[in-house]
């Protein structure tokens, strides 16, 4: 499990924590019943407070994604499937919003884009 | 839980300096005492250690009073100072030998592994150690009694980055155990930047601030920009203005604030430490 | 009370058994008498010692780790406790 926090980005290291750890477990890095580290081993790993590892624990704990099972440690939550899905496929849409977007800029058509998109899902 | 240190208006007068502090850390968490020369720190750590008397107010370690219960809690507290004020002919392992009759639950196999780990030689004479050796041998004395209270009062003072760093990863191995608790008092407040979990401030003997370190990065910043922008701003809301012939610096405690009243025309640094003890203690606020 | 005293013996340690060897051999060889140089010895010696190791704490400050230790202070001046 790959975290990396950047110290010079405006955004507050428990956010850069919590998204990350969102998107593990949304892009089924992490699933349903692995483990987590202990908000102390991952303060001591990241060199950062345990109160933020701490706190973003709490929120991720807030919004579903993950649980705490006294005496055991931290767990990846089981996610509602249909929201889990939901998510992914907003992460497909926003990726293909993108690549319209580049598209445009270059003056591509929308069949010379679908073409490349055949393309590279045979490829992929 | 009651807190592993409860300090209560703390007071200490001499005839040149007053002291007046409150704070408290809890078990689990490392709490910087951070402040330049002269403010007040290793006063505070004497006290709580008994080595100078108070004047009036509490001090609780553990729970107990630092004075009734002065040897209980000694036992469970690990200190370590700036010198090695230890009698320096002796060898590691003699003076080992009169400090660990001291602790009962004194754990000579934990003695020994801290000595590997720190490749210390117990045969050789304290005086013959480097300062950075040296104070790890004042942390193993500190350490192998299981101590639950570790106070440090300017450990770093003197040595090199390097065994500066090595340093705060010991000591963030220590808090893997959520039992204890760490003071360390620094006015080398890069060291805490990493590591710290609490902040307390001190100046000229006063407690400026007491709080989480996330809430100082969080809020605060070090704002730059041109000087005219000074006569457009909040009371009180710039701190320490430094002003030089391009412009100006200084702290701020709430960033949104500044971002709201200066927009675009200012740009927001994240402080270190070092930024927030600097701009706060000239003190001219605008 | 009794830690605080064998601490100023182990940090003489040396000079305690230098000095012995060389006394020995001083009352046997110069003195030619067997009983008046212990007598003496056993005045001399204890006051030479207690003044250098309070000359040794003077040197090195070592109240402030001697008294961060868990030592009852009122325990430390009266001999016997």
């Amino acid at each position: 499990m790959d975290i990396i926090i950047s110290n010079s980005v405006d955004e507050p290291i428990y956010e850069q924590i919590v998204k990350q750890i969102k998107n593990l477990i949304i892009n089924g890095e992490l699933e349903e019943g692995d483990a987590l580290p202990s908000i102390r081993n991952l303060a001591k790993e990241l060199q950062i407070s345990v109160i933020t590892t701490k706190r973003a624990y709490e929120e991720l704990e807030r919004d579903g994604f993950i649980n705490k099972v006294a005496g055991k440690g931290t767990f990846v939550a089981p996610q509602n499937q249909a929201l889990l899905k939901e998510r992914r496929l907003k992460v497909v849409e926003e990726k293909l919003a993108e690549a319209v977007n580049a598209a445009r800029i270059i003056n591509l058509s929308l069949g010379e884009l679908q073409e490349m998109l055949k393309i590279l899902y045979e490829e992929v | 839980m009651s807190a592993i240190l409860e300090v209560d208006n703390l007071h200490k007068e001499y005839r040149d300096f007053k002291l007046n502090v409150s704070f408290s850390l809890e078990r689990g968490y490392l709490m910087g005492f951070i402040g330049p020369n002269g403010a007040g720190k290793s006063t505070t750590i004497k006290l709580i250690m008994n080595l100078l008397k108070k004047d009036s107010g509490t001090i609780k370690v553990f729970g107990l009073d630092n004075v009734k219960n002065e040897i209980e809690i000694k036992q469970r507290i690990g200190f370590v100072y700036d010198q090695n004020y230890y009698y320096d002919e002796l060898t590691v392992e003699e003076m080992k030998g009169i400090i660990s009759r001291f602790y009962a639950d004194w754990d000579d196999e934990l003695y020994r592994s801290y000595l590997k780990i720190f490749d210390l030689d117990p045969r050789k004479k304290i005086k013959e150690l480097s300062k950075g050796m040296q104070m790890k041998f004042s942390l193993i004395m500190a350490l192998s009694h299981h101590a639950e209270l570790i106070i440090m009062d300017e450990p770093t003072s003197g040595l090199d980055p390097i065994v500066r760093r090595e340093l705060l990863q010991i000591l963030s191995e220590i808090l893997q155990n959520e039992n204890k608790g760490i003071l360390l008092s620094t006015h080398i407040t890069s060291d805490l930047d990493k590591i710290a979990d609490y902040i307390t401030f001190i100046n000229q003997g006063r407690i400026v601030e007491s709080t989480t370190r996330d809430f100082l990065l969080e809020n605060y910043g070090v704002v730059r920009g041109k000087k005219e922008l000074l006569m457009q701003t909040d009371k009180g809301l710039l701190i320490g203005v430094k002003e030089n012939e391009f412009g100006f610096e200084a702290l701020v405690k709430d960033k949104a604030r500044a971002r709201e009243i200066f927009g675009d025309k200012i740009i927001i640094d994240k402080p270190t430490l070092e930024d927030i003890m600097y701009y706060q203690i000239d003190g001219k606020v605008v | 009370m009794a830690q605080l005293i064998i601490k100023d013996m182990l940090l003489q340690r040396k000079r305690l058994i230098y000095f012995t060897l060389f006394y020995n051999v001083f009352a046997i060889l110069i003195l030619q008498d067997f009983f008046l140089p212990y007598l003496v010895a056993g005045i001399v010696v204890p006051y030479i010692m207690l003044q250098t190791a309070l000359a040794y704490e003077e040197m090195n400050k070592s109240e402030i780790v001697i008294n961060s230790l868990p030592v009852r202070k009122e325990k430390m001046s009266w001999p016997g406790i």
